[in-house]
């Protein structure tokens, strides 16, 4: 701690005071719903400055920030494939609404303090398809597959997709295998669900 | 005669039963070997389906070289982490930690200055002992409040400036591979991605589909070829049971133990067939308890034969162990026996050592006093010292040769 600074350093540092004032305010969660919030939204314009304003609303909001690697990937997911999207939360604010965005939903709820990112995509796709069962997205016998959004015969692909997608790749990299969750089909497994799912609809 | 006649019908009638009872356990055996052939022949079908299922499944994996979808990795790399934010710093008190530096300072100048002068004006006094307030006030403010304020803050700019840095790479970095081009690519992988995965899982299904139509078609072939058999001992079974539902003779609960009431009749152990029956009953209930007792002292024994065991290797562990401690405990004495020889090849090889020393140390004040007397023999003054004087020449200063 020094308590000798030159007179010039002093009057700097006098002169900037609500400067530095502004400089080392820390926006609560609250602050990004303000209008001072929608002007860094709207003046975050390049990929970077997007996932950076996500990344720090939802370091704000989350009770495990530490979790930096997993909260920089729901940013990256968000700002790539759920703004500017034709969801219904794909804008300003509801997308950093906790109640409309599932992802901002998850980050809000949940604890960040498993290791396995595996998890965190299953789980966050459970989110977005509003289930709550993310077994159902790992466990081949439930054809997890089935659940995601494919694209359409013409080649398009929905916002939903990109985003599971985003998740998807994001997240579930852990796998050595070929396949990585949810893309998990076992050939007797599945076939037997298959029946039984007819002998029900039967 | 006509009671002996009798007795002949009943055990006639008997042995009739007994015939009857014998087969029908032989048949219902033979049916259970059969029932379990088919099930034997349905799970190594079931097994063999699965099995094919499962090497189809290899082979299209092999096939399967679809590209796994990738992010760019410097999207998915974390920015660099930001320097903790000085905590309480409004706009009000950093002004006021920043000035009472500033006045602090600049009254002390302006006090030093007034002393300097060295005046006895009264005015001059004033000002100077105002100043010495001031002084003090700014500085107390500045010690105990303001410096911390500043200082958090500057350490705060210098680490804020190198974050500003790293923070800057990164988003060149991130902006450089967030591109639409990227976001294509990616978007492409993904196609062929799911392309190829749902092709995997439409030819499997087709060929489940396939096999589970072989495992039924299987198991129908399964049971026409056992049906038939089975059929021919369900029906000779039914035959047998009738015939034993119109037995009269004896009550249907006491069928099978026919052979005891005849085994009765035909030893003479009984005149009457009610006293027959009355003989199995208690034969068979003294059987049934001799059977119980029986499992009991096999019971009996078997735990006998296993506290045995556990005692046995109780006594074993407990042997062990023993052995263990007493090679433990001859392996500490030995240990300590080599200590103390070590310790006492340590003081005898120190006690010669100390001998050596003092040998050489006599050696050596024998050679100075030999190399003191040829001095002093090559003295002039040899002849004019005293005995004592030459006895002593090592000390001898007044050396002077010839």
């Amino acid at each position: 701690m020094g308590f000798f600074y030159s007179p010039m350093k002093l009057v700097a540092l006098l002169k900037s005071s609500s400067a530095i004032a502004n400089a080392t305010k820390i926006n609560g969660a609250t602050w990004y719903m303000s209008a001072a919030g929608k002007d860094a939204y709207q003046k975050a314009t390049t990929p970077a400055q997007k996932t950076m304003f996500f990344f720090e609303y939802l370091t704000a909001i989350s009770s495990d920030a530490k979790n930096r690697e997993v909260l920089h990937k729901i940013a990256y997911v968000i700002a790539y494939a759920v703004e500017g999207s034709s969801l219904a939360y794909g804008s300003f604010p509801d997308i950093l609404d906790p109640d409309k965005n599932p992802l901002v939903g998850y980050v809000k709820t949940h604890k960040l303090t498993a290791t396995d990112h595996t998890a965190y995509g299953l789980t966050l796709l459970a989110a977005l398809h509003g289930e709550k069962e993310a077994n159902r997205y790992l466990k081949e016998e439930y054809k997890p597959y089935a659940r995601l959004t494919y694209c359409e015969a013409d080649g398009k692909v929905s916002d939903l997709y990109r985003v599971e997608r985003a998740i998807i790749s994001a997240f579930c990299t852990g796998f050595k295998g070929q396949y990585m969750p949810p893309y998990m089909y076992e050939i007797v497994e599945s076939a037997n669900t298959e029946n039984e799912e007819g002998s029900k609809n039967a | 005669m006509s009671n002996e006649m009798k007795m002949t019908e009943i055990i006639a009638e008997l042995e009739r039963i007994d015939g009857l009872y014998e087969r029908y356990q032989h048949l219902d055996r033979q049916m259970n070997g059969i029932s379990g052939e088919k099930e034997k022949e349905d799970e190594a079908l079931g097994n063999d389906v699965v099995l094919t299922l499962h090497e189809y499944r290899e082979a299209q994996d092999e096939k399967f070289n679809a590209k796994k979808p990738s992010i760019a990795a410097p999207c998915l790399a974390a920015p660099p982490c930001a320097p903790e934010k000085p905590k309480d710093i409004t706009a009000k008190n950093f002004f006021m930690a920043s000035a009472s530096g500033l006045v602090a300072l600049g009254s002390f100048i302006i006090w030093c200055v007034l002393a300097a002068l060295n005046s006895d004006s009264i005015l001059v006094g004033l000002l100077s002992g105002l100043l010495t307030i001031v002084i003090l006030g700014a500085a107390g403010y500045w010690f105990a409040v303001g410096s911390h304020k500043v200082t958090a803050v500057v350490e705060w700019q210098a680490k804020q400036a190198e974050w500003e840095k790293q923070q800057a790479e990164w988003e060149a970095a991130f902006n450089r591979a967030a591109t639409e081009q990227e976001s294509q690519r990616f978007l492409a992988e993904c196609q062929t991605y799911d392309t190829a995965f749902l092709s995997l899982v439409d030819v499997c299904s087709k060929k489940y589909r396939e096999e589970f139509a072989r495992y039924e078609a299987g198991l129908e072939a399964i049971k026409d070829k056992y049906l038939k058999k089975l059929n021919d001992i369900h029906e000779e079974i039914q035959g047998v049971l009738t015939q034993l539902e119109q037995v009269t003779l004896i009550h249907s609960s006491l069928i099978p133990s026919a052979w005891r009431i005849l085994n009765m009749l035909r030893t003479g152990r009984a005149d009457t067939l009610k006293e027959a029956i009355n003989l199995a009953a208690d034969e068979e209930r003294k059987d049934a308890e001799e059977a119980a007792r029986q499992e009991e002292a096999m019971q009996q024994q078997r735990l006998m034969e296993q506290q045995a065991h556990d005692a046995r290797m109780h006594n074993a562990a407990m042997e062990r162990a023993a052995e263990e401690e007493a090679r433990a405990m001859r392996a500490h004495n030995a240990a300590m026996e080599r200590a103390a020889a070590d310790q006492a090849r340590a003081a005898e090889r120190q006690a010669r050592e100390a001998a050596k020393q003092t040998e050489m140390a006599k050696q050596q004040a024998r050679d100075a006093q030999r190399a003191a007397s040829a001095r002093c023999a090559r003295c002039a003054n040899y002849s004019k010292c005293s005995y004592q004087v030459r006895q002593n020449a090592a000390n001898c200063s007044a050396y002077t040769p010839k």
